[in-house]
C-alpha cells in the first residue's frame, strides 16, 4: 500500500503541468523578481525580465509595427496580429517584443500563425512590472526555406475591430554607441538602389530611432540602415521586409 | 567462548550469593580443555596464492589499460586548424583585411551592394584603393567544417565545408572587382566615399557540399585580429593536405604545428610540441579559442576531452593518454577519499571494541 501511494505520488507530481516547465527560445538569465522571464500559458509564450544584457549587434531593430497602437482596453490586452506571409512559404511569424529604453531587460517570445492573431496579456508581466506599453517594441519575422530572415510589420490593437488598418509601418532602431548620423534607404532588390536618406543630427547611445516605410509595395524589400559612430566607422544591417 | 563466559558469570554470582559452585567450576574446567583440543584456524595457502594472484593481475591492467578519455589542454601555434562545430557560431565585430586583395569563391551566391544592380555572384575578388575592407559578421551553422590557414605571405583562409555559411562585407574607397568563376568578368568601378556607409557584400553558402567542387573561402591579408574567443568543437585537427610534388598522385598530410604545449589535465603532465609535430586527436569534444593576428600563425587553445591523444608517426608515435594506475596515483581527491574513509572506520571500530569490551 504504502509503495502504492508513494508510486501515485510520483507519478501525480510528473503528471502536473507546472512540475515541467516548458523551454524557451533564448537560455536567459531570469530576474529574480516575479515577473521573471519563463515560460507562461494563455497564450503559449516566454516573457518577462531577465537581469543579464545580451550581447548583439551594436545596430538593433527594436519595433516594427503599423500605426500607435498602445491604447488597451480596460481588461489590460491586446491584439498583435500578423501578415499574410504564404507568400514566403511560412506557416507562422515569430515575434519578440523588447523593451525600447536602453537597459531594461524585458523580453516576450510569442509565435503567431501567418494572417492570425494572439492575445496578449499586459496584466502578466507588462504593467506589474511597471512598464509603459507603449514602451514596448515587437518585431515580427519569418524564415524561409533557404535561410533567410524576412521583418514583416505587426498590427497591435485593442481589439480586431480597432485595428490600425491603412496606417504606414514605422520602425524602430537604436544604436548602442553615439552617433554622429544615421541613414537609411528602402529599395527593390531586384531593381537599383535608392539614394540614402539622412538624420544629420547626433544620437545617443540608446535613444530610439524611428522610420516611417511609406512605400512598402506589396513584396520584399531591401531596407539598409546605417549609423556612424563619433568615433568609428559606419556600422551597417540590411534587412529584408516584406507588407504583403 | 560464550558458554564459558555464561557459566563464569552464573559461577561468580553464586560466590557472592555465599553459594558454593562445584558444578559449574567442573563444568568450566571441562569446557576448556574441549577448547584446548579444539584444532586453530588457519587460512588455506591456495586460497591466499590466489588473491595474490589477482591482486597483482588488476595491478598490472591498471598499469597497461589507458583510461578511456582523457582530459587534455592544447596551447599551440599553427598554421593551420580545422575543426568540426558543435553549436552554430555567430560572429560580430571588424575584421579588417588588406583591401588590396581580398577573395570570395564558391559560394551559392554573393549579394553585391545595390549600386552594382541586381546581381549575384559566386565568386568575387576585390582590389580597392584608398579605403578599407572590413567583414562584419560571420555565421557557422552547426556541423560546419571551419578551416583557418595562413601562408607565408601573411594572407590567411577562412574555409568552411558541410553546413550552412554566411558573412558581410563592408567595402568603401575606389573598389574595382571581378566575377565569374574564373574571375574574369570586372564589375564597373565603383566609389564610396568615407561619407556614406560603405559598400556591403554579403554571402552565402548553403551547406550542400557538391563532390569534387571546392568548398568556399574567404581569402585576404588580415590588418587586425580575427578573435573567436569560444567554440564548441567535435573534431579538432592541425594538418593541411598537399599534393606531394614528386608523385602528384598521391596526397600527404602535413602537420601544421609551429608550437606549442599540451597539458594532459589528470596527470598534470606537460608535454613541448616541437614544429611539425604529428599530433592525432580522436573523438574530441571541447572548447576551442582561435586567435588569427596579422603576419602570424593562427594561436589556439583548446580544452576538452579526447579518446585518443597521439604524438608521433609510425614506430615513434605514443599515446599519451594515461594508464589507470597513472590516473589513480594523480587522484588526490579520490585518495584523501579512500584514506579518510579507512582512518574514520578503523577510529569507529577501535571505539566499538573500547566501549563494548569486545577483545
Amino acid at each position: 500500500m504504502r509503495v502504492a501511494g508513494l508510486s501515485a505520488l510520483v507519478v501525480l507530481f510528473f503528471a502536473s503541468g507546472t512540475a515541467l516547465p516548458q523551454s524557451c527560445p533564448v537560455n536567459l538569465t531570469s530576474s529574480d523578481s516575479g515577473f521573471g522571464y519563463r515560460h507562461r500559458p494563455m497564450p503559449d509564450r516566454c516573457e518577462g525580465l531577465y537581469s543579464a544584457p545580451v550581447a548583439g549587434e551594436s545596430l538593433q531593430l527594436l519595433s516594427f509595427l503599423i500605426g500607435h497602437p498602445f491604447d488597451p482596453l480596460p481588461d489590460h490586452r491586446l491584439l498583435i496580429t500578423a501578415p499574410d506571409v504564404h507568400a514566403l512559404g511560412a506557416q507562422t511569424v515569430t515575434v519578440v517584443a523588447h523593451a525600447i529604453p536602453h537597459r531594461v531587460y524585458y523580453r516576450m517570445d510569442v509565435t503567431v500563425p501567418s494572417g492570425g492573431s494572439v492575445q496578449w496579456p499586459l496584466g502578466a508581466v507588462v504593467l506589474p512590472a511597471g512598464l509603459k506599453p507603449g514602451d514596448i517594441g515587437l518585431v515580427g519575422s519569418v524564415q524561409a526555406a533557404d535561410g533567410s530572415v524576412y521583418y514583416v510589420p505587426l498590427g497591435l490593437a485593442a481589439s480586431e475591430s480597432t485595428a490600425s488598418r491603412g496606417l504606414q509601418p514605422v520602425i524602430i532602431f537604436r544604436t548602442l554607441v553615439d552617433s554622429g548620423s544615421f541613414l537609411w534607404r528602402l529599395y527593390d532588390p531586384t531593381g537599383i538602389a535608392t539614394p540614402w536618406n539622412k538624420q544629420g543630427q547626433r544620437i545617443k547611445a540608446g535613444e530610439p530611432i524611428m522610420v516611417t516605410l511609406d512605400s512598402l509595395a506589396g513584396k520584399v524589400m531591401a531596407l539598409d540602415v546605417a549609423a556612424r559612430p563619433l568615433d568609428g566607422d559606419f556600422i551597417q544591417i540590411r534587412l529584408k521586409v516584406f507588407n504583403p | 567462548m560464550r558458554e564459558i563466559e555464561l557459566i563464569g558469570r552464573e559461577a561468580g554470582a553464586k560466590a557472592v550469593a555465599g553459594e558454593t559452585p562445584i558444578a559449574d567450576v567442573e563444568r568450566l574446567k571441562a569446557l576448556q580443555c574441549v577448547l584446548a583440543a579444539l584444532p586453530e584456524k588457519h587460512i588455506p595457502f591456495s586460497l591466499a596464492v590466489i588473491v595474490g594472484i589477482a591482486c597483482l593481475l588488476i595491478a598490472s591492467l591498471a598499469l597497461a589499460v589507458e583510461v578511456p578519455w582523457a582530459r587534455v589542454q592544447l596551447d599551440l601555434t599553427t598554421k593551420a586548424i580545422t575543426m568540426r562545430l558543435d553549436n552554430d557560431l555567430s560572429w560580430h565585430g571588424a575584421w579588417r583585411v588588406d583591401p588590396e586583395q581580398v577573395r570570395l569563391e564558391n559560394f551559392t551566391r554573393i549579394v553585391l551592394p545595390p549600386e552594382y544592380g541586381p546581381r549575384s555572384e559566386s565568386s568575387l575578388e576585390l582590389n580597392v584603393q584608398t579605403g578599407s575592407v572590413r567583414v562584419d559578421h560571420l555565421f557557422f551553422d552547426r556541423g560546419a567544417l571551419l578551416t583557418i590557414a595562413t601562408s607565408e605571405s601573411g594572407a590567411a583562409d577562412l574555409v568552411v565545408s558541410g553546413a550552412l555559411f554566411r558573412g558581410d562585407m563592408d567595402v568603401s574607397g575606389k573598389v574595382n572587382g571581378h566575377t565569374g568563376a574564373g574571375l574574369d568578368n570586372s564589375l564597373p568601378l565603383e566609389f564610396y566615399d568615407s561619407e556614406t556607409p560603405p559598400g556591403r557584400f554579403s554571402f552565402m553558402y548553403n551547406g550542400q557540399d557538391v563532390r569534387g567542387q571546392q568548398p568556399p573561402l574567404i581569402h585576404g591579408s588580415p590588418v587586425e585580429v580575427l578573435f573567436f574567443p569560444d567554440i564548441k568543437v567535435i573534431n579538432l585537427s592541425f594538418v593541411d593536405e598537399r599534393v606531394n610534388p614528386e608523385r602528384p598522385d598521391q596526397t600527404v598530410f602535413t602537420s601544421q604545428i609551429t608550437s606549442g604545449t599540451i597539458t594532459m589535465i589528470d596527470t598534470s603532465e606537460q608535454i613541448p610540441v616541437v614544429s611539425a609535430a604529428a599530433l592525432r586527436l580522436a573523438k574530441i569534444r571541447g572548447r576551442v579559442s582561435a586567435l588569427l593576428a596579422p603576419n602570424k600563425d593562427v594561436q589556439v587553445k583548446f580544452e576538452g576531452t579526447a579518446n585518443d591523444v597521439t604524438l608521433g608517426t609510425g614506430e615513434f608515435s605514443r599515446s599519451l593518454k594515461p594508464t589507470i594506475l597513472e590516473w589513480l596515483f594523480h587522484q588526490q581527491k579520490l585518495g584523501l577519499f579512500w584514506g579518510a574513509l579507512t582512518f574514520l572506520w578503523g577510529m569507529t571500530w577501535s571505539a566499538r571494541r573500547l566501549i563494548s569490551g569486545v577483545s
